[in-house]
């Protein structure tokens, strides 16, 4: 499994990304620099915009640390703050919580649905589940496994991937830290233990906040 | 490879991962945390290439295998429907020759084999030539090349059904 420089009239796109990671010889480099002003020159705008957005929000590669329980206890005094506010902004969005709480969601309008736009500060390292959870027992997971890690005081969004459907009854949205990713399977069967208030399960790694429709 | 000489390469190489990862994924939050997972692999792992060729292949291959659980995964979500808003996200997938929609694409994913469904992934959603695809996944091209088409297949048959 190995990429090798294209012996074709024209260069690609990997030939590209191999002269970026030095994995041509000079002349190759050079037609593909020459190729990158031309027909690859998509190619490079492309690469181009990936690198400027890799170099804006990439986080640092680390593996997640062992936790800091003095950051867990500053933010278990912070999360018994209520978290059910909801009002609407001038710019016709709905927001509710905020820094205090650590957990903040933005409810925008949607052309079908209105999209919920989730924002949380985890105080320690580990791995995040996002679930919403109904009154009526029904439990969505959006977010669970090694999808969503978590690292001490850096901000995690979970930006435009959940949108609310029409159910009238209670609802609540709960984020859940954890030092070991949970699977869909213990997720769910944790969300739902958390019924019939799952806001009585607020604490220094689990965010509950109660999603109110206009 | 040392932690040092991945992060080195996670530098070099991270942008062009994103980039693929969001060609497959659509959401940026989404493909940066494939990134990310891509290069923990090689961290946790004995990673140990013998060119930047090999390491973009294994790079190529790791975050595919990647999005494809991510994909999957975010499908067996009932209330879960992906946004796409990137300028690096097309609306519509090129399936041998005919303009499909994302959704369409990607709800088909999930009624494919693995295999076929890394090819989708490497010649739909990447738009990587047949040959690259081969490298990748360390195939011949005739075999990507039956793997594109039961995929086109299988779009055609969900397009059908619809």
């Amino acid at each position: 499994m190995t990429f090798v420089a294209s012996t074709g009239d024209a260069p690609d796109a990997i030939d590209l990304e191999l002269a970026r990671l030095g994995g041509l010889d000079p002349a190759q480099t050079a037609r593909v620099e020459a190729a990158a002003r031309a027909e690859l020159a998509d190619e490079a705008a492309a690469l181009g915009r990936a690198e400027a957005l890799f170099a804006a929000r990439a986080r640092p590669l680390r593996t997640p640390s062992p936790r800091r329980y003095w950051a867990a206890g500053a933010l278990a005094v912070a999360a018994a703050v209520a978290l059910v506010a909801l009002w609407p902004g001038s710019d016709g969005l709905r927001r509710m919580g905020g820094a205090a709480d650590g957990l903040s969601v933005e409810v925008r309008p949607g052309t079908a649905d209105d999209v919920l736009f989730v924002g949380v500060t985890p105080a320690a390292d580990g791995w995040l589940t996002v679930a919403t959870v109904q009154e009526d027992g029904h439990v969505s997971v959006l977010v669970s496994g090694e999808t969503l890690a978590a690292r001490a005081g850096a901000p995690v969004d979970v930006d435009g991937q959940i949108r609310l459907d029409g159910f009238a009854g209670r609802e609540w949205l709960v984020v859940r830290r954890t030092d070991a990713p949970l699977q869909p399977g213990d997720a769910e069967q944790w969300m739902r233990g958390t019924l019939p208030d799952p806001a009585t399960h607020r604490g220094s790694d689990t965010w509950v906040m109660e999603v109110r429709r206009p | 490879m040392t932690g040092g000489e991945i992060e080195a390469l996670y530098a070099r190489a991270g942008p062009i991962v994103l980039r693929r990862c969001l060609q497959m994924l659509g959401r940026e939050e989404a493909a940066l945390d494939a990134t990310q997972w891509t290069f923990l692999r090689a961290l946790e792992g004995s990673f140990e290439p013998r060119s930047p060729g090999e390491s973009l292949a294994w790079l190529y291959r790791t975050a595919t295998r990647r999005c494809l659980t991510v994909l999957r995964d975010e499908r067996r979500r009932r209330d879960l429907r992906v946004v796409h808003h990137h300028d690096l996200v097309p609306e519509h997938l090129d399936v041998e020759g005919e303009a499909m929609s994302r959704d369409l694409v990607e709800q088909a994913l999930a009624s494919v084999d693995e295999r076929t469904a890394e090819v989708a992934l490497l010649t739909v959603f990447q738009e990587l030539p047949v040959a690259r695809a081969a490298e990748v996944l360390d195939v011949s091209e005739r075999t990507v090349l039956r793997e594109r088409k039961t995929f086109a297949q299988a779009v055609r048959d969900l397009l059908e059904a619809t």
